[in-house]
């Protein structure tokens, strides 16, 4: 089956396609992606997958250490062995069916079983299973697979507390009904009331104490949690309608009432912690160094360790894509990317006994042996993964909130007690009413309904809340301060003009093509995607020179392709990459990084908003500079050559932790992201950043970071309009108490029509953001 | 009076029952993969390993 079609959206993941994409695919990824599906025979899986946006990213160069050990239980084993490994990416039924097709492509594989919510899969083996080339399989075709981090076993917990309550509110409703309708006495009225009782007391312990137990901790640690006045009215309203049970008084049992707004508020607090627990388990887990491993070598072997287990003097074994995990010195020359530590986005070539430093990945395709110069605990990149230290200062707003919630209700219930102190069994029956008809329906349930509305909008758009109090904060944002390589631009270099190419003869271009096509560096490949029609010779035999470029004897004549110092040393050449003929430069290309679509416009739009936009890099400022220049950002706001320190001195000297979102890709952006009110990133292909972040967004554009900000400021306008009506809705109510007028069945009504009324207020306000 | 003991007594029966067929499905964490579930009917039977690997 081909993939679906369409002039406007990618034929492999269906996101929107950007300006100036004309082959049908949002990103290289997806369309490598769609080749290999459709080299594999699997193109069924565009008929299981919904359209729904997520571009793909094949990375083929992953580090697979952590595979090591699971792989040697599999030999080491006897008959069957289950492996379990976390795995990202996988969102439908279509995701689900393709790993279970590459699983079952080996016969030593006996079952596979995937579950996308949780982000796990679960492999049953035979020993001689390739456990590496099943990872290599899925990781190409665009997921990325971990090793399986912990799960909170809260969320299960909040499930089952919330289920077995909603079953006992509805058998206590059904029976209070009866009441209601005329069953007045009798053994069937008692039994009827001592159940009733029962189911009530059930759900007070399955279901309130979760609210009750939160609240007593908040309250231990001093501070004033949400969940203070919704135990209050539990333990009161249950208090007070036990009292009255055991005194005979059925006008003051508002046993249903309490089951009713115990499941309620679980059902709140449910949806308010499903998305974000969803979005953060969809991410490979990352246990900071924990689950950096590194290959030393010991005795003429190479062994896996941990990066924390790496001492001063010990020899590393890198091989490509590794990391450098401490300072070390290369006993061989090399080419190192150092974008996660500074930003600079292309390759460098290091010499035989320069420092490799912490944080840097081996691009050269040749292993190199390196000293660690020092341990891993004085590593730099120790500091820079070590947890995250925010300051909780987000939910000031409801922090106030729920004092002034809790002393009006208490206050409230007091007045109530005053007015008919000279009554006591109707004192104590109206004191119960107010408290029950006061019960925090709109922050228990609507609330966290238009939180998950807004939450879900955003991940349908590509963005994922990973910490519950984002948009509490986002909506302070005036600022949003941008790394540059991998955030702005995709960390890829993209060709100025062609037009030097098109001029070449046949021959030389077909030796340009024979050069680019065959080398690992980035600029080279942007040249081979120039090329249409390009077609690789057998016979050609190229070389590469790390940091330096490619050579090739081709029809007896030296080509290079490369820096113009290397290329032509005997030229003065000006040009980011020359193609040289027996030493005399023949093609001068420039190459710059490509954008991210629409990240010109994005920023326009912020601007616009009156939100404004900064860029801070590690990489050389004259680059940042000239970026700047391309999005239409004043050079003033484009800063360059800043150390993670730097960025993190930078957002702190201008306030960053009240206004400011930080959204970066690599681990030179973790102390910032620290710092800065809101942080966010684009890079979920590798560890440490994501897990850091408020939230990750995995559109090739910057669009739902824009959006972001919007659906803040407009949930901020629906919860003040929830807690408006639920503010007038308890005026009514507490005066209808103290007139001594709340029965039993009318708090039955009243508790159920103002969470319907908020919930319908948040729904239709959220319509058009869902 | 002794068929509304009954029925109530039924009624509550039949609520354990599906709380108990709940709880059975959150502990299962069915509620959590229906994707996969959908494609069930074109699986094999997960066979039994005999050690675990993380």
């Amino acid at each position: 089956m081909e993939a679906r079609s369409s002039t406007t959206i990618c034929a492999h993941c269906g996101a929107a396609l950007p300006p100036g994409r004309a082959d049908g695919f949002c990103c290289a990824g997806c369309a490598t992606v769609h080749a290999i599906l459709r080299g594999e025979g699997l193109e069924r899986y565009y008929e299981l997958r919904p359209l729904d946006g997520r571009p793909a990213s094949p990375d083929a160069e992953r580090d697979h250490k952590w595979l090591e050990p699971l792989a040697d239980a599999i030999e080491a084993s006897n008959g069957l062995t289950r492996v379990r490994v976390d795995v990202q990416g996988v969102h439908c039924a279509a995701c689900v069916w393709l790993i279970g097709e590459l699983f079952d492509r080996d016969p030593r594989g006996r079952a596979c079983v995937v579950n996308p919510a949780r982000g796990r899969v679960e492999l049953t083996v035979e020993r001689g299973f390739d456990l590496d080339g099943f990872a290599r399989a899925v990781e190409s075709v665009g997921y990325l697979l971990g090793p399986p981090g912990e799960r909170d076993p809260r969320s299960d917990a909040l499930t089952l507390r919330m289920g077995i309550s909603l079953a006992l509110a509805a058998n206590a409703m059904m029976l209070s009904l009866a009441m209601y309708f005329g069953l007045a006495d009798g053994a069937f009225h008692a039994l009827a009331r001592q159940v009733l009782f029962a189911l009530a007391a059930m759900t007070v312990v399955v279901g309130g104490t979760w609210f009750i137990r939160a609240a007593w901790q908040s309250l231990r640690r001093g501070a004033l949690h949400l969940d203070l006045p919704i135990a209050i009215g539990i333990v009161l309203a249950f208090a007070g309608s036990t009292y009255s049970y055991f005194a005979g008084d059925a006008r003051g049992e508002f046993f249903d009432t309490v089951a009713v707004f115990v499941a309620f508020m679980l059902v709140g607090r449910w949806l308010q912690e499903r998305m974000v627990q969803r979005n953060r388990d969809q991410l490979l887990a990352s246990n900071g160094a924990e689950s950096l491993f590194t290959r030393r070598l010991r005795d003429g072997r190479a062994e896996l360790v941990r990066c924390d287990a790496v001492e001063a003097g010990d020899t590393l074994l890198l091989a490509r894509g590794d990391l450098v995990p401490v300072d070390a010195t290369l006993e061989a020359d090399a080419a190192l990317r150092l974008d996660w530590i500074n930003g600079e986005s292309e390759p460098l070539a290091f010499e035989r006994g320069q420092l490799a430093p912490a944080g840097a990945f081996l691009a050269s395709a040749a292993a190199v042996q390196a000293r660690a110069d020092r341990p891993f605990a004085e590593s730099s990149l120790n500091d820079l993964l070590a947890p995250p230290a925010r300051a909780a200062g987000a939910g000031a707003f409801w922090d106030r909130l729920g004092r002034f919630y809790v002393l009006g209700v208490l206050g409230l219930a007091a007045g109530a007690s005053l007015l008919w102190a000279h009554d006591p069994s109707e004192a104590l029956r109206v004191t119960t009413a107010v408290l029950v008809v006061t019960c925090p329906c709109a922050f228990g349930i609507a609330v966290p309904l238009a939180y998950e509305l807004v939450h879900a909008a955003s991940a349908r758009r590509g963005l994922f809340v990973r910490e519950a109090t984002l948009m509490d904060r986002a909506r302070e944002v005036t600022r949003v301060v941008f790394d540059k390589t991998g955030t702005l631009t995709v960390g890829t270099p993209e060709l100025i003009d062609r037009a030097p190419i098109d001029a070449l003869s046949d021959a030389h271009r077909a030796a340009l093509y024979d050069l680019a096509a065959r080398s690992t560096h980035p600029k080279s490949r942007a040249v081979a995607a120039a090329f249409d029609d390009g077609a690789l010779r057998a016979d050609v035999v190229a070389h590469e020179e790390p940091g330096r470029g490619m050579h090739a004897l081709i029809d007896g004549a030296l080509y290079r392709l490369g820096r113009p110092d290397w290329a032509a040393p005997a030229h003065d050449v000006d040009g980011d990459l020359v193609l040289a003929h027996n030493g005399a430069p023949i093609a001068i290309l420039q190459t710059h990084e490509a954008l991210r679509p629409n990240a010109r416009e994005e920023i326009e739009a912020l601007e616009a908003t009156g939100v404004e936009a900064w860029i801070l890099s590690g990489d050389a400022t004259a680059r940042v500079h000239a970026l700047a220049d391309r999005l239409g950002l004043p050079r003033e706001r484009a800063l360059g050559d800043r150390s993670p320190e730097d960025k993190a001195a930078w957002l702190r000297d201008h306030g960053a932790e009240r206004d400011t979102l930080f959204v970066g890709d690599g681990i030179n952006d973790t102390l910032a992201a620290d710092v800065a009110l809101v942080s966010g990133t684009p890079s979920i292909d590798r560890p440490f950043m994501p897990a850091r972040c408020d939230f990750y967004f995995t559109t090739a554009g910057l669009t739902p970071v824009r959006e972001l900000l919007s659906d803040a400021r407009r949930l901020r306008g629906v919860v003040r309009a929830d807690l408006a009506l639920a503010v007038a809705y308890n005026l009514g109510a507490v005066a209808l108490a103290y007139a001594g007028l709340v029965e039993p069945w009318l708090a039955a009504i009243l508790m159920p029509i103002s969470s319907v009324a908020t919930i319908a207020l948040t729904t239709l306000s959220l319509r058009r953001t869902a | 009076m002794d068929v509304l003991i009954l029925t109530l007594f039924v009624s509550l029966v039949l609520a354990a029952a599906g709380v108990g067929l709940f709880i059975w499905s959150v502990r299962q964490g069915t509620h959590e993969h229906i994707d996969r579930l959908a494609l069930l009917p074109i699986e094999d039977d997960d066979p039994t390993p005999d050690s675990d690997a993380q």
